[in-house]
């Protein structure tokens, strides 16, 4: 019925049919579209900040402090005099980064272990369930600060909490993919010709579960963003002087935001359009990937 | 259905088990030596203390025995209404948690209330009357909610109210039952937003669910009734699209939890979403352990009453 | 066979119906001016593969096309002298499942999950014939009774899915008559169900026409489902009615190569044994690419190319009662190529 013949199609073939695909998904959801040239603009922006940006985001000026914004400084500057526009693009690197990293390293642990529990069943499945379900009875964000609260702030300890925190689900989603496609008869029929167990859940299993799994991996990344800069935002994320949207945002800038309200904007915009981005990408991949879940 | 309940609250105790093994576990990793790290005050590592105040602390604390033997120290007290004192005031940790608690709770019940309120009915509307104008436009409003950060909002209204209407967050804060209508004037502002928030999801999900019920076959032959349009709804579209928003209620409940803290951060309101904030900054671990398990805890419970709910709503699973 | 009575004008008229779904692939014609008549306690069964249009021109005289992507796009369907296409909702709210109902092919998921089976029917008596609670339950058991569910009873309280694929088939056709109505439209009624169940739900069908004078549109794909409780025969292809006649004479004396293909593909008990079944080549058609020419004749086997690629067949009179949609006179006993061009020639 699905993906047992298509794993042996050649790969010419296949990369031609991706870029075609992508095409044809361009056209037919313009706002998924939308989304990816959001992404592909702040990825770029988060990738080239040292030579994209204007200024240096780490130079304090003195003599242009809460600077309105200006020829020379386009956004303005902050409590430092430090270029905002040039903080904004260097903050991309940060949210991007530690989002990115966070969602790739949380879902494929997850997945493994949802993999594993799924097919293994049994007691493995039973410990591995009851660690998902004890993780998943944390709030997401409470969980998080325990986590940084406990390993120290820094860059490396919020992308490992982030991603603690995104396993789980990572896990049901594709345990679950795991056991409706194990009864499937194409499986039995692996099975009845001898293949080993590892076979199995590579070369059948595991492409049939690659669309939830990109479906709720997408789904997590703007999440993941919004966490990192709630973390910053409260003071427990990456650690200054690193720009990171959230702490610009921080409770500390209230009293110079009145004063410069420009300073309150441009993060929060910035946050607004990448989750946007990646929001309207999950919901364009879901509504493709979708149907064809269904009919399989 | 009462073997069901049984059942569903036997299966809860091994979760809650483990969330207090987490928690424990936790704040048990903390790099460095939490003594000295107090004693220094602040959590600034450096020079902590001479050898002796350290050592006495660590005994205070319990910290030079086998771990095992502290964690059931503190389950023990826990059971018995104990959570230890505060590092930073004191005082017990429960008491200074029952001191918060109210406010929170006001907090977290109006948002719930501004998210169903606005949510389920913009959700169910959309549904209704898919794609048109009013669909479009209520997707676009939820998806601002999506993805506009609360705390983003928050400091966007709070500086609208103070830069516009000269509003100065009030100093000190007024419990509700002194006087309502102070209180509501401080916890109005967070719970907009938080509700704000929460109501795009609940939009989101209600609109999708309501659709995916509209199609199905059972609504086909409703309509072949004869039946109008309110009781098609109300009757067979909603028992059936309350399942999932129900679950979805349960995760909101865990994005409250989340939204308390931020939302308190911003408006400087007593609760227990700041406290948690404060007590990590000041490194106070038993508030920290105990306000983490206390909401852990409470969203196990949520999501256990969801559940059961779902055995009264839902025929086929109760057999 | 009860007494038709020829007199009175039919029930229902539908008069070239027209209803069009917009795809990706362009416009379809999912019916495509069709027309047929029912008279008052007749059976009609609507005959033909998947797509050929025969649910949607059910939804169509029920008003449930969705819309979108379907819109009826022209045509009239008169019941009882008023036009339901021209109706304000309402007013076809009142009739639907009053004086017209229909019943829908799953059982499994026609009927809602949440519900009580004696809730479900209820409301519709309820909500037509404004009945109190007492007496909706009263004729709820009446017509559990009527489906042949023992117990009535004690069935009121069952859901759905503690009762067998026959008995909630029979339920959902309790549903159908709850309000008697004149016309009930049964769509793959027993498509879904075993062959011994499939056989007890027509006695069924026989029996309701008999004691309740209900007209009926049985709409299928079996023909064997037809020959046993249909008093006229209308089969469909590509949108289109290809054939109508009494049944009797339909099976005897087939006058479009379709319906000798449908007929010739059932399995018969007085032909030999290791006699082949003989289906028919090639693929249904793809509705959104139908041009001026027959739609069977890519499959049909006395294509006569110039002829049936030109030309969208009439249906036109064969014999009393009976008219075919085919350019030639066709029949049992035609060969390939030796087909006379149908009297009056091709408009």
């Amino acid at each position: 019925m699905t993906d047992a013949t298509a794993s042996h199609s050649d790969a010419e073939s296949r990369l031609t049919r991706t870029v075609r695909a992508i095409f044809t998904f361009a056209l037919r959801k313009p706002l998924g579209a939308a989304g990816l040239v959001i992404i592909a603009i702040f990825g770029v922006l988060a990738i080239g900040a040292p030579w994209l940006a204007p200024l240096d985001p780490f130079q304090i000026n003195p003599g242009a402090l809460l600077a309105p914004p200006s020829p020379q400084y386009w956004l303005g500057t902050d409590e430092f005099g430090r270029d905002i526009m040039s903080r904004i693009i260097w903050g991309a690197r940060v949210s991007m980064f530690v989002g990115l990293m966070a969602v790739a390293i949380g879902s494929t642990l997850g997945a493994v272990l949802g993999l594993v529990g799924g097919y293994l069943g049994g007691v493995v499945d039973d410990i591995i369930q009851r660690i998902v379900e004890v993780l998943l009875a944390f709030p997401m964000l409470v969980l998080a600060l325990a986590m940084v609260a406990a390993l120290g702030s820094s860059t490396w300890n919020v992308i490992m909490a982030l991603a603690v925190v995104l396993a789980p689900n990572a896990a049901r989603v594709v345990r679950s993919s795991v056991l409706t496609i194990r009864e499937r008869p194409f499986v039995e029929a692996a099975r009845n010709m001898g293949l080993s167990d590892r076979r199995i859940l590579f070369r059948h299993i595991l492409p049939n579960c690659v669309a939830p799994f990109i479906i709720t991996a997408t789904a997590g990344i703007g999440t993941t963003i919004l966490s990192e800069a709630s973390l910053s935002f409260l003071g427990l994320g990456t650690p200054p002087p690193t720009p990171s949207w959230g702490a610009m945002l921080s409770n500390n800038m209230h009293s110079y935001m009145v004063e410069a309200p420009w300073m309150a904007l441009a993060p929060g915009i910035a946050l607004t359009l990448v989750v946007f981005g990646f929001n309207f990408l999950g919901d364009a991949l879901r509504d493709v990937l979708d149907p064809k879940l269904r009919a399989g | 259905m009462g073997a069901y309940i049984v059942r569903r609250l036997i299966s809860v105790i091994p979760t809650l088990i483990g969330v207090t093994i987490v928690v424990f576990l936790v704040m048990r990793l903390l790099p460095g030596d939490v003594a000295g790290m107090i004693l220094a005050g602040d959590g600034e590592s450096g020079s902590s203390g001479n050898m002796e105040a350290r050592e006495t602390l660590r005994e205070q604390l319990g910290l030079n025995l086998p771990l095992h033997e502290q964690y059931f120290t503190w389950i023990g007290g826990l059971l018995q209404g104990d959570a230890g004192l505060s590092l930073w005031s004191g005082r017990p940790v429960l008491d200074e948690i029952g001191r918060r608690i109210p406010l929170t709770i006001e907090l977290a019940l109006l948002s719930i209330a501004i998210a169903m309120g606005i949510g389920l009915p913009a959700g169910m509307i959309a549904a209704l009357k898919q794609d048109s104008w009013v669909d479009y436009a209520l997707r676009g409003l939820s998806i601002g909610g999506l993805a506009m950060p609360p705390f983003w909002l928050g400091t966007l209204l709070m500086l609208f109210m103070v830069v516009w209407f000269n509003w100065t967050p009030p100093l000190g804060f007024v419990p509700f039952f002194t006087n309502p209508w102070m209180n509501l004037q401080q916890v109005i502002w967070p719970a907009l937003v938080l509700g704000y928030a929460t109501a795009a999801v609940i939009a989101r999900m209600t609109r999708s669910t309501m659709l995916e019920v509209l199609r199905e076959d059972y609504v086909r032959t409703a309509r072949a009734k004869g039946l109008p349009t309110t009781t098609l709804v109300i009757t067979h579209t909603l028992r059936n699209a309350m399942l999932p928003i129900l679950t979805l209620a349960a995760i909101e409940f865990g994005f409250m939890l989340n939204g308390t803290v931020i939302m308190e951060t911003i408006f400087t309101l007593p609760g227990i979403g700041r406290y948690l904030i404060d007590a990590i900054l000041h490194r106070d671990y038993p508030v920290v352990q105990a306000i983490i398990l206390m909401m852990a805890v409470s969203f196990v419970l949520v999501n256990l009453l969801v559940d059961l709910l779902y055995g009264v709503l839902d025929p086929r699973i109760r057999y | 066979m009860n007494a038709i009575d020829k007199a009175q004008p039919p029930i229902l008229d539908v008069r070239d119906l027209e209803v069009h779904f917009r795809t990706r692939e362009g416009l379809v014609r999912a019916v495509n001016r069709v027309s047929f008549s029912l008279r008052r306690g007749e059976t009609l069964g609507l005959v033909g593969e998947s797509g050929s249009g025969k649910s949607v021109t059910s939804l169509a005289l029920m008003g449930l096309v969705p819309n979108p992507p379907g819109v009826i796009a022209g045509g009239s369907v008169m019941f009882d002298g008023v036009d339901l296409l021209k109706l304000p909702k309402k007013r076809m709210r009142n009739i639907r499942g009053n004086r017209m109902a229909m019943i829908f092919q799953d059982p499994m998921t026609s009927l809602n999950p949440t519900l009580t089976i004696g809730r479900q029917l209820t409301e519709v008596v309820r909500h037509h014939k404004g009945l109190n609670r007492h007496a909706a339950q009263e004729r709820a058991i009446e017509l559990l009774d009527l489906v042949g569910i023992p117990s009535p009873a004690r069935r009121l309280g069952d859901y759905p899915h503690h009762l067998s694929g026959g008995m909630r088939q029979r339920v959902m056709i309790a549903i159908g008559l709850a309000c008697d109505p004149e016309v009930l439209i049964a769509d793959e009624s027993t498509t879904a169900l075993d062959v011994t169940i499939q056989a007890d739900i027509l006695g069924l069908f026989a029996s309701i026409r008999e004691r309740l004078g209900t007209a009926l549109i049985l709409i299928t794909h079996d023909m064997g489902v037809v020959a046993g409780v249909a008093d006229r025969v209308a089969v469909m292809y590509g949108g289109r009615i290809v054939e109508q006649a009494p049944v009797h004479e339909l099976f005897a004396r087939p006058r479009m190569p379709y319906t000798m293909g449908l007929l010739r593909s059932i399995p018969r008990l007085d032909e030999a044994e290791g006699h082949r079944l003989t289906p028919i080549r090639g693929t249904p058609p793809n509705l959104a690419r139908l041009g001026e020419a027959c739609a069977f004749a890519p499959r049909c086997d006395f294509f006569a190319a110039g002829v049936c690629d030109r030309v969208v067949p009439p249906l036109r009179p064969v014999a009393p009662e009976h008219r075919a949609a085919c350019l030639f006179d066709v029949t049992l006993d035609t060969t390939v190529g030796a087909m006379r061009p149908a009297e009056g020639g091709a408009p």
